[in-house]
């Protein structure tokens, strides 16, 4: 069993240990789940009687959104332990999760748009999720453009943490987007205080693809931070 | 069956096939871009 103590931890050489001893599990963990969340997804999972199959973009689209803004909060805890404890491999986090976010925004982003062609009749429009999301990305990448325009690495580091923190500002826009605004995007249907409103062989499915994407960040995570110079 | 339910699908294909083709592509790039040195994976 792995035990997390904290200060321990902190020392770059426990915690590359760490990184190595969870990666092969976070490897498997993230192989099975888009194996079986595929099957569910593409194959059991019933057609939508409105949108018919196009709604399988979901499966896609709605975990990388979640852990777009996940990876942000993650990449921001880890900005402030560097700022705090000035812990390295609390930097090496951060500068990890600025270009696995950029990524899952990216995705975001592309398969909303292919979403959003056969449902709303348009691939982008200037609406509030969108924006937010787009805006997200841009923070993404001012964090890592400004990490690597520093010289000195420990600039970079409390520069691109300072900017993590600021843009902390932009995560409930982005989630309460579809209620303080009138929006062409959908209201949350899973993250949210009641019941989620779906039908379970939908959500059963989408919950394994939000479990596959979170191993395949921690198994990417692992993996990026052991390289870590 | 397999077949039947891929072309049941291409109603909408045009736009599912790409969503999950593009984003197997990026996944399978980035996971190549992190594990391709392991020369410096430290243990």
């Amino acid at each position: 069993m792995i035990k997390v103590n904290f200060i321990k931890i902190a020392s770059p050489k426990i915690f590359y240990q760490w990184c190595g001893r969870v990666q092969p599990w976070a490897r498997r963990l993230c192989l099975l789940a888009f194996l079986y969340g595929l099957i569910d997804g593409l194959w059991l999972a019933p057609p939508d009687y409105q949108q018919g199959d196009a709604y399988r973009i979901m499966f896609l689209h709605v975990p990388a959104a979640i852990m777009s803004l996940l990876i942000y909060l993650i990449m921001s805890i880890a900005a402030l332990f560097y700022f705090i404890w000035k812990i390295r491999v609390a930097d090496q986090c951060a500068a990890a999760c600025a270009r696995l976010g950029a990524l899952f925004t990216v995705i975001t982003l592309m398969t909303g748009s292919l979403w959003g062609a056969p449902t709303w009749g348009t691939f982008w429009i200037w609406d509030a999720r969108l924006t937010s999301e787009l805006i997200l990305l841009f923070i993404y990448l001012g964090v890592i453009a400004l990490r690597n325009a520093m010289q000195e690495p420990i600039a970079g580091a409390r520069a691109s943490g300072l900017i993590t923190l600021i843009g902390l500002v932009n995560l409930p826009v982005i989630h309460y987007s579809v209620i303080w605004w009138h929006t062409l995007h959908q209201g949350p249907t899973i993250l949210k205080f009641s019941q989620p409103t779906m039908a379970p062989s939908m959500l059963h499915p989408l919950l394994i693809m939000i479990a596959a994407n979170l191993f395949y960040f921690i198994w990417m995570l692992t993996a990026e931070v052991r390289k870590s110079p | 069956m397999i077949l039947h339910k891929l072309f049941y699908m291409s109603g909408y294909g045009l736009y599912i096939w790409p969503a999950y083709g593009l984003v197997a592509l990026i996944l399978f790039i980035n996971s190549w871009y992190v594990l391709r040195d392991k020369t410096h994976n430290k243990t």
